[in-house]
């Protein structure tokens, strides 16, 4: 088992990941930047170093200083969270360089999963479906608009290296794909520094359904079911969900077995989560995030497995190995992300002092979070500020504990989602749970 | 016949002892037609540093409190001094330093970085300890400055 492990990350996953290491007896090293001085992470770790500036690139990005910062305390592994530098390649090259063992998959896997044309392939190959589409990289608008005929219309043309909505277009007819593939190519170029874009159908009203997989790196892996997390705003999730209520066993058990073969192939070791679009009883593979999801602790509360153990276990070599019949997925779990944001407003961030914070409490009810009354939350970084997760033996269960859960919540001094996410539970679209994608713009 | 005075040679070496042994380098007297001129001249032992105690001397009397700060490390790493412990050229409390001299090492990922002086000052007190980890914006050196930062 490690002895200490470095927590390259901030906020209630660094909280998180702490909380599972003082648990399994290891002890940690929290990083931190200037501007979270009193971040309740750096509080809880047995031992804190201070790694720069209040700017993410200074600080959370800046790998010497947590290299450094990781051989200074000795700490043997570096477990990165979500975002910052938990899908950065170059990271895990130098953690491997300095005898740093990296929480995560292997940087092969990585590299593979991050090329989107790549990743599709691989899943073509795991039986996985994905969506119908150019095989790699597009030569030319000719050939773009060649299999955009074949495929039908509308159709997206992607960067192959990109993310974030840059590098894409969509198009309704041939003379579209034309005029669009040379836009594609140099917003491709000038974002990611690549630019190979590759073409996919469209899409237009789907669910966002994912699966978490856990692998030992050795081939082994198992599933742990599915996540709804359709409510979204900008390809942000707000609300997530466990099980995905519309579909049915077979539905789920085959997407899910899909999934746990290509992490079985691709010998994938730890935590990690394939996304899917789903449409008219149709699954469409997306990408894969080679790391732990903000959204895991709905899995958790289902399958009753604590997912960042998991991958501290597999880590070090000491998991008693993944056995699928461990894993039953039980009752409903529902998590909605409280965001530093005026919901009726924009959506415009907020920071400053949290004056007061009554969180909420009961039976099932977990809130993940690094803010207390007096914390000043500083503008720097995202704006999520803690996860309220519910467990309910159903899903009308879960919805009743969320609403009493976020009708108690309190948090004085700054603007929250709250008052939003209690505008979803009664939404009688998220109600019926066939909601998609596209039920903020349409209903709320 | 002029009337003249004889000199009382017994006050000049009176005087002149007194003057061995102040710190005065010129004596200059006249009374009535006599004049003794008297200058003093002798080996100044100078000891290191004392041109920046000099100029420390000349740097306090415009120095208020506001001008102590702190020069902090830029990286993550591993503190040491720019000279062994026993070196006679390590910084030591009332040292100055210049602008663009190295203060103090620091090694990071198994490089050597240099702390350079970011500005004229006047070391209050050394704060960091050979060997000892230090961490981003750690203070290394407390010091008064001339205008600060």
């Amino acid at each position: 088992m490690f002895k200490k492990i470095l927590i390259a990350n901030r906020g209630e996953i660094a909280v998180r990941i702490i909380r599972a290491c003082k648990e399994l007896g290891i002890k940690t090293v929290a990083v931190y930047s200037k501007a979270d001085r009193d971040s309740y992470h750096r509080m809880l770790a047995d031992e804190a170093v201070c790694i720069g500036e209040a700017s993410s690139i200074d600080s959370y990005l800046y790998i010497p200083n947590i290299i450094s910062a990781c051989e200074l305390t000795k700490a043997e592994a570096i477990h990165p969270g979500y975002g910052f530098l938990s899908e950065n390649q170059n990271f895990v090259e130098i953690c491997q360089a300095h005898g740093i063992k990296f929480i995560g998959p292997s940087l092969t896997t990585m590299l593979s999963m991050s090329d989107k044309a790549m990743a599709k392939k691989l899943a073509k190959d795991a039986g996985v479906p994905v969506l119908p589409g150019s095989e790699g990289a597009l030569k030319d608008s000719a050939q773009a608009r060649m299999i955009a005929d074949e495929i039908g219309y509308p159709v997206i043309i992607k960067a192959s290296f990109g993310g974030g909505g840059k590098g894409m277009r969509i198009a309704n007819t041939g003379d579209e794909v034309e005029y669009y593939f040379e836009i594609a190519q140099n917003e491709a170029l000038s974002s990611f520094g690549n630019s190979d874009v590759y073409i996919e159908k469209f899409v237009t009203n789907p669910k966002h359904v994912e699966i978490q997989i856990l692998g030992d790196g050795k081939g082994n892996a198992v599933y742990l079911y599915e996540r709804d997390c359709s409510v979204q705003r900008k390809h942000q999730k707000l609300v997530e969900e466990s099980p995905c209520i519309v579909l049915n066993n077979k539905q789920r058990l085959e997407i899910s077995k899909a999934a746990r073969d290509l992490a079985a192939m691709i010998k994938y070791e730890g935590a990690g989560t394939l996304e899917f679009l789903f449409e008219n009883n149709n699954f469409y593979f997306m990408e894969m995030n080679t790391r732990l999801q903000v959204e895991h602790p709905v899995t958790e509360m289902v399958c009753g497995i604590d997912l960042v153990k998991e991958q501290i276990l597999i880590a070090c070599g000491e998991h008693k190995g993944l056995d699928q019949n461990n894993i039953i997925q039980k009752g409903h779990a529902i998590e909605c992300r409280i965001n530093a944001e005026d919901a009726f407003n924009g959506f415009l961030p907020d920071a400053g002092k949290i004056e007061e914070l009554l969180i909420p409490g009961g039976f099932n009810i977990r809130v993940d979070t690094f803010v207390y009354t007096g914390f000043t939350i500083p503008s720097h970084y995202d704006s999520m500020i803690a996860k309220l997760i519910v467990y309910g033996k159903d899903r009308e269960e879960a919805i009743l504990k969320m609403k009493s859960a976020l009708s108690e919540f309190k948090v004085e001094g700054i603007s929250t989602t709250i008052p939003f996410h209690i505008k979803i539970m009664e939404n009688s679209e998220f109600l019926s749970g066939k909601y998609t994608t596209r039920l903020l713009e349409q209903n709320i | 016949m002029k009337d003249e005075k004889k000199i009382d040679t017994k006050l000049i070496e009176s005087l002149l002892k007194n003057f061995a042994e102040s710190s005065v380098t010129k004596l200059s007297l006249k009374q009535d037609i006599m004049e003794i001129k008297a200058k003093k001249s002798s080996k100044v032992l100078y000891k290191r540093n004392t041109v920046i105690q000099h100029e420390k001397t000349e740097y306090n009397n415009e120095m208020t409190k506001t001008n102590t700060t702190f020069i902090e490390s830029d990286r993550v790493g591993r503190y040491f001094s720019v000279n062994p412990p026993d070196s006679p050229n390590r910084i030591k409390n009332g040292d100055f330093i210049s602008k663009g001299n190295k203060i103090a090492n620091i090694v990071s990922m198994n490089v050597v970085y240099d702390v350079i002086a970011p500005f004229d000052a006047v070391i209050i007190q050394c704060l960091g300890e050979d060997g000892k980890m230090i961490e981003y914006g750690q203070a290394l050196f407390e010091v008064e400055a001339n205008g600060g930062k």
